[in-house]
């Protein structure tokens, strides 16, 4: 009955989608396909984690990507996997935005250690956002060891998540522009870490000099000031 | 009886108003974040735009805030109150309002944050922004054409976090958002427009 009804509803859910019924045919087309899809979603709820996330990779993929069905099962069933994994590397009290976040970064080639490290720095505090930085940096090719370090600094270090936020952009905004990735997120976070006043990053960023010659520009090394 | 002596009956009473129910911080958690959870889904939330609608999805959302709310205040003043009696219990209501305290800040931080989402095109008849925070679903945040302008905007309440998305154009064409950084979405190699949602 409980399958019966997830079924149900999940079909109600894609048929929703008004003007998009051609595409969301390919799945209620292909019975074996939908039965799949739906066992995986409510052993996925029944398992305590979120499925908003592989409702909307589903939906996802029948309006937007045009993806054929068995592919469709195949990434539910994967992102079902990276969610409980996200959770186990989040313990012990992950929120479901958490895990949504986490799932997100291991399907983007973030290690499952990286996510704890995270977790660890950040203590009872929600991750979400700094997992999507985190998952930012890395999808924008900066390392992610390096990724994963910068991030867990800046949170020691005080960065709230709006700072953070700030950060990922400047670095995917510097990448654009065709700074070299792992120069980018260096680059930045010495901005942003001598902001925090963390010991050595003004000098290291040069900021203490801008500061204090007023905007004029800084000398090239070896040459002192008058 | 004198003033000051005691009176069975009343250190009963008082004794029975003291004794509260054992309170499981697992489940204070469930509740809080149960009623955070209510506001978060993006597809279930109101467009700002609709103002009907959106007035009354605002109460129930603010039920449940007031609802959640109470229970705090109630487990806080409980353990507040237990305080100066049971001298023992202090350490363990202390970590239990310090649970409370973080649970409530989760909470909060976890809740949606007004996005706004600009787009420019002079020959669209209909825009949506669709993404992972409205399921794809174009009829969920409709955008709303600037009076003799190009630009289409809308502003959605989203969760904080990474989201990919982009705009449906007259129901039949997906575009990127040219403002915003793209990636390839791992799973399904599609393109998508990014925006990191933190809260300051």
């Amino acid at each position: 009955m409980r399958r019966l009804l997830s079924a149900g509803l999940f079909v109600a859910c894609v048929a929703s989608v008004g003007r998009a019924q051609d595409t969301t045919a390919l799945i209620a087309g292909d019975a074996a396909a939908s039965a799949e899809l739906s066992k995986i979603i409510e052993a996925t709820r029944a398992n305590g984690l979120p499925i908003d996330p592989i409702l909307a990779k589903i939906r996802q993929a029948v309006l937007f990507a045009h993806t054929p069905a068995p592919r469709i099962v195949a990434v539910a069933r994967a992102m079902s996997a990276r969610l409980e994994e996200a959770r186990a590397a989040l313990a012990p009290n992950p929120t479901q935005l958490d895990i949504a976040a986490g799932g997100d970064a291991l399907g983007y080639k973030v290690s499952a250690q990286s996510l704890k490290d995270i977790r660890r720095v950040s203590g009872n505090r929600p991750v979400a956002v700094p997992l999507g930085v985190l998952t930012q940096l890395v999808t924008n090719q900066v390392d992610e060891k390096k990724a994963t370090k910068i991030v867990a600094d800046l949170i020691r270090n005080g960065a709230n998540s709006d700072m953070l936020v700030a950060y990922g952009n400047q670095v995917s905004s510097d990448v654009q522009s065709g700074t070299k990735p792992n120069n980018a997120a260096d680059l930045r976070n010495m901005g942003l870490s001598a902001v925090l006043g963390v010991p050595g990053a003004a000098a290291a960023a040069n900021v203490g000099d801008a500061l204090t010659s007023a905007g004029a520009p800084t000398p090239p090394p070896g040459k002192k000031k008058p | 009886m004198s003033k000051d002596a005691p009176d069975p009956m009343l250190d009963r009473a008082i004794d029975e108003l003291r004794r509260l129910p054992p309170m499981d911080p697992a489940a204070i958690r469930k509740i809080v974040n149960a009623a955070a959870e209510a506001r978060v889904s993006a597809a279930d939330e109101p467009v700002v735009v609709a103002n009907v609608r959106g007035r009354s999805m605002r109460i129930w959302s603010a039920v449940g805030l007031a609802a959640a709310a109470a229970i705090a205040g109630f487990v806080v003043r409980g353990q507040f109150a237990n305080g100066p009696v049971q001298t023992a219990a202090v350490g363990p209501a202390m970590t239990e309002t310090e649970t409370l305290r973080t649970v409530v800040s989760s909470a909060s931080e976890m809740r949606p944050i007004l996005q706004q989402f600009v787009f420019e095109n002079a020959s669209a008849h209909r825009v949506s922004v669709v993404g992972d925070f409205n399921k794809w679903n174009a009829a969920a945040a409709p955008m709303q054409r600037s009076a003799g302008d190009a630009t289409w905007s809308v502003i959605i309440p989203v969760v904080p976090g990474r989201h990919i998305y982009g705009f449906m154009v007259d129901d039949s064409v997906f575009t990127l958002d040219p403002r915003a950084a793209k990636v390839k979405d791992a799973d399904l190699g599609t393109e998508g427009s990014v925006v990191i949602v933190g809260r300051p």
